[in-house]
C-alpha cells in the first residue's frame, strides 16, 4: 500500500533517495505499524520519536500497534526541547 | 573552587569601584549566576523600586562552571527588577563576554546608582574604571563593540553593551555581546540605560581554579563525550533551534497571527530546509554555525542576505555575514506576523543584535499593532503612513529599524505589547504574562507550557521548565503541575551553574553535578542541587510578591484560555489553567494566593 511521510528536523536523511523537501511517498506492507515504519526506514533506535498519523498524534505503546493504512498521511518528528 | 568568591560592587553615584569577598554560606545555599544574583537582589534592594530608577540594582553574574573547560562553560546572567514586567528579570546569555568576566577575577559585578552623565566601566583584572561614554552615546552595539576595542587597542577585549534602545527605554531592550548574543528577555538594557552605562569592556587574564583538578578534567570530558553522542547534540548541530518550526507546525503549536491561528502557510519559507536552500534564488542564507565560549554544541547560526532584498539594497554595511534565524527569531519575525520572507526575517534579526532588543518581544508587539491595524483601531496616521497588514514584510524591517532608533511609531511599539494595547484600549490583545510576551508555543496545544508561561517568574518563557515531553504525549492539563515544578526546579539550579541549557537533554541532572561537584567544595549532590534550585524559585517568588505581583498576575490571555485552538492536534481545545495552577501551587508548598507558606520558607531556609 501507499503511504505519505513527512519529516521534521533531521530524519529527512532516512528518507530514500527520490524524496523531496523532507517527503516522500512510500510502498509498505499491508498493516505496517509506526514502528516498523521506524526499522524500515532504519532509523536509530536509541531514541523515541514524535509522530501524527494523519494529523492525530499517536504516541507511546500505539506507535507499536496501530496499523497503517492506505494514503495514510505520516509525519516524523525528533524529540526536540526548548529554542 | 569554580568560584573568584569575589564581587566586584560598583556605584555609578559615587563612581565608586570596589572588590568585596561573597559569604561563603551565600555560595552554598545559592551557587552563582541566577541563584547567587538573586539572593544579592533581594538583599540589597527594595523590590518595589521602580525598575528604572537610580534604587534598582543591576547584577552580571557569572557560574562556578562559567569559564572552565565544562562544555557551554560561557553562561551569564543579567538580574535585576525588569521594567516591561515590573517582576524579577534574569536574562541569560552566551558568547564570550561572561568567561572573560571570570578571567578578570570576578564572579559578579553589581552595579548600583545612577551616573549622571553615560560612562562604561572598564575592566582589566584588578584594574576596574568608570570611563567618559559621551562619544558612544546614541551609537549602535555594533559601533560601541568596535570603538571600544579600537580606543583600547584590545583585540581580545570583550564587551557588553546597550544601543539607543537601550539608553531611550524600550521596555525590551537587550544587552548585547560579542556583537551576536544577548541577555535578551525583560528589559535588562533597559535598566543599563537608565543607569547612563553604555557598556562593559572586559579583559581578564587570570583562570579559573577547580576545587579538585583531576577530577574535573575528568568530569568534563565526560561531559563532553556524552554530548557529542547525543542525538539532540547532533539535531542542534546540524540544523540549530529553528529545527522546532517544523515540529510546531505539524502539532499546531505555531503562533499564527497574534495567536489567531496556530499552523503558518508560509512555513515552508523560513524553516531550516529554506535557511540552507533559499526559495528566492536557490542560494545558502545559511552560512555557518556559530558557537560561544566552549561549546561543543555550536547551535548558533551565521547568516547572509540576498544583496539584492528590499531590505538591504544598497546598504553594503549589512552585506556581510551575520547571526542568522534561530526558532525565536524565526516565530517572531514570521509566523507570529504572518511574514514568509527569510531575507526580511534575517534584516530584522541583525537590526535587533545591531540596536539591542528582544526579537521575540518585538515581534509579539508588532503583531498586536498588526491585529489593532486590520481591526481599525490604529490606522496609517499612528504608523508613520506604513499599512501594518499581517504578512507584510516591509512592515516588518521598516518598524523593526524605526523602534531601534526610537523613531516615529517605533516609540510605541518600544513599550511593549501590553502597554501599546493598553494605550489603544484593548489589553487583552496583547499575548503575554507580567507585560512579557510569549516565545513561540501555543498553549492551548502545550498545555504545561501554559502552566509554565503564567508562573515563569520572569513573566511569559519558554525556557524556565520544561514539558515538552508530557505535552507533546498527551493533549491535556492532566498531570502536568508535575514535571512543570520539577524542572522550573532543576533549570533554577542549572542556571546557577554557568552552563547552557541546552544540555540539559544530553546530560540530565547527574553529569552536571558531577562536574559541580569537582569545581566547587561542598559535597554537591543531585539532591541538594535540585533543592537549591526551588529555593532559588521560591526566593524570586518572595522577591515578586514584595514587588506586588500576585495569584492574578499568574494568568493568560482571554485568547488562549477562551477562543478554541482552530486546527492542529489540540482543535477545539482552550488552555486549561486553573486546575493545573490549583495543583503547581499546593505542590510548590504554597497557599491559594500563591504565597509560599512558613513551612515552605522555614524547610528551604528562606526564614
Amino acid at each position: 500500500m501507499r503511504i505519505s511521510v513527512r519529516t521534521a528536523g533531521n530524519l529527512a536523511k532516512y528518507l530514500p533517495p527520490g524524496a523531496r523537501a523532507g517527503q516522500a511517498e512510500l510502498n509498505v506492507a499491508a498493516d505496517t505499524t509506526l514502528s516498523a515504519l521506524f526499522t524500515l526506514l532504519r532509523l536509530p533506535d536509541d531514541r523515541s520519536y514524535l509522530t501524527s498519523v494523519n494529523d492525530e498524534l499517536v504516541t507511546g505503546d500505539a506507535q507499536a500497534t496501530l496499523a497503517l493504512q492506505p494514503g495514510d498521511r505520516v509525519m516524523l518528528m525528533p524529540p526536540l526541547k526548548g529554542g | 573552587m569554580g568560584w573568584h568568591k569575589r564581587a566586584l560592587r560598583v556605584n555609578l553615584t559615587t563612581r565608586e569601584c570596589h572588590p568585596e569577598p561573597i559569604p561563603e554560606a551565600w555560595l552554598q545555599a545559592y551557587l552563582g549566576l541566577r541563584g547567587l544574583a538573586t539572593k544579592y537582589l533581594t538583599e540589597l534592594m527594595d523590590p518595589s523600586a521602580d525598575a528604572m530608577g537610580p534604587d534598582n540594582v543591576l547584577i552580571f553574574a557569572t557560574g562556578p562552571l562559567t569559564g572552565t573547560m565544562a562544555s557551554t562553560g560561557g553562561r551569564f546572567g543579567v538580574i535585576t527588577k525588569g521594567p516591561l514586567t515590573n517582576a524579577i528579570a534574569c536574562s541569560n546569555s552566551g558568547g564570550k563576554f561572561g568567561a572573560e568576566l571570570k578571567f578578570a577575577g570576578y564572579d559578579l559585578i553589581i552595579i548600583e546608582g545612577r551616573a549622571a552623565t553615560p560612562v562604561y566601566l572598564h575592566i582589566h583584572d584588578q584594574q576596574v574604571t568608570l570611563r567618559d561614554a559621551t562619544a558612544l552615546w546614541g551609537h549602535t552595539v555594533w559601533h560601541t563593540e568596535e570603538q571600544l576595542r579600537r580606543l583600547h587597542q584590545e583585540p581580545s577585549m570583550k564587551v557588553a553593551s546597550i544601543g539607543v534602545a537601550g539608553e531611550q527605554g524600550v521596555r525590551y531592550a537587550c544587552v548585547v555581546n560579542d556583537l551576536h548574543r544577548a541577555a535578551g528577555r525583560s528589559g535588562v538594557g533597559a535598566v543599563m540605560g537608565s543607569k547612563n552605562l553604555k557598556a562593559i569592556a572586559v579583559r581578564g587574564t587570570q583562570g579559573v581554579i577547580a576545587d579538585d583538578m583531576p577530577a574535573f578534567a575528568a568530569a568534563a570530558q565526560a561531559g563532553h563525550r556524552q554530548l557529542a553522542q547525543s542525538s539532540d547534540r547532533v539535531e542542534l548541530t546540524e540544523l540549530g533551534t529553528n529545527a522546532m518550526i517544523d515540529v510546531m507546525q505539524q502539532v499546531g503549536g505555531l503562533p499564527t497571527r497574534n495567536f489567531q491561528a496556530v499552523q503558518f502557510e508560509g512555513v515552508d519559507g523560513i524553516n531550516p530546509a529554506a535557511q540552507f536552500r533559499r526559495g528566492t534564488d536557490g542560494h545558502r542564507n545559511h552560512q555557518s554555525n556559530h558557537a560561544c565560549f566552549g561549546c561543543t554544541i555550536a547551535c548558533g547560526r551565521m547568516a547572509r542576505i540576498n544583496k539584492n532584498h528590499f531590505s538591504v539594497r544598497n546598504r553594503p554595511e549589512y552585506h556581510h555575514a551575520s547571526g542568522g534565524l534561530e526558532y525565536e527569531t524565526a516565530f517572531a519575525f514570521g509566523p507570529v506576523i504572518g511574514v514568509d520572507d527569510i531575507d526580511a526575517l534575517t534584516f530584522a534579526g541583525y537590526l535587533m543584535n545591531e540596536h539591542g532588543m528582544d526579537p521575540i518581544s518585538f515581534g509579539v508587539t508588532l503583531a498586536a499593532a498588526m491585529e489593532l491595524f486590520e481591526l481599525g483601531i490604529i490606522t496609517t496616521e499612528h504608523t508613520d503612513g506604513i499599512e501594518l497588514n499581517f504578512g507584510s514584510a516591509q512592515a516588518l524591517v521598516v518598524m523593526a529599524e524605526k523602534t531601534g532608533k526610537q523613531q516615529g511609531f517605533g516609540k510605541t511599539l518600544g513599550l511593549g505589547s501590553l502597554r501599546m494595547c493598553t494605550h489603544f484600549g484593548r489589553p487583552e490583545l496583547s499575548m503575554s504574562v507580567k507585560g512579557q510576551e510569549f516565545a513561540g508555543y501555543d498553549s492551548r496545544a502545550l498545555q504545561g507550557m501554559g502552566l509554565g508561561y503564567a508562573t515563569s517568574n520572569r513573566g511569559a518563557c519558554h525556557l524556565k521548565h520544561d514539558t515538552f515531553g508530557p505535552d507533546l504525549e498527551d493533549v491535556s492539563p492532566r498531570g502536568k503541575a508535575l514535571p512543570c515544578k520539577v524542572s522550573q526546579d532543576q533549570i533554577a539550579a542549572l542556571d546557577s551553574s554557568g552552563v547552557c541549557l541546552f544540555t540539559a537533554g544530553s546530560w540530565g541532572m547527574s553529569t552536571l553535578v558531577e562536574q559541580i561537584n569537582a569545581a566547587c567544595a561542598g559535597n554537591w549532590t543531585e539532591t541538594r542541587l535540585v533543592e537549591l534550585g526551588e529555593r532559588v524559585w521560591n526566593l524570586e517568588r518572595q522577591f515578586n510578591l514584595r514587588a506586588g505581583l500576585s495569584r492574578l498576575d499568574d494568568t493568560l490571555p482571554p485568547r488562549l484560555l477562551h477562543e478554541p485552538a482552530p486546527s492542529g492536534i489540540a482543535k477545539g481545545k482552550v488552555c486549561e489553567l486553573e486546575p493545573m495552577l490549583n495543583e503547581y501551587y499546593t505542590l510548590r508548598g504554597w497557599d491559594d494566593a500563591g504565597v509560599p507558606t512558613a513551612a515552605t520558607l522555614a524547610r528551604l531556609g528562606l526564614t
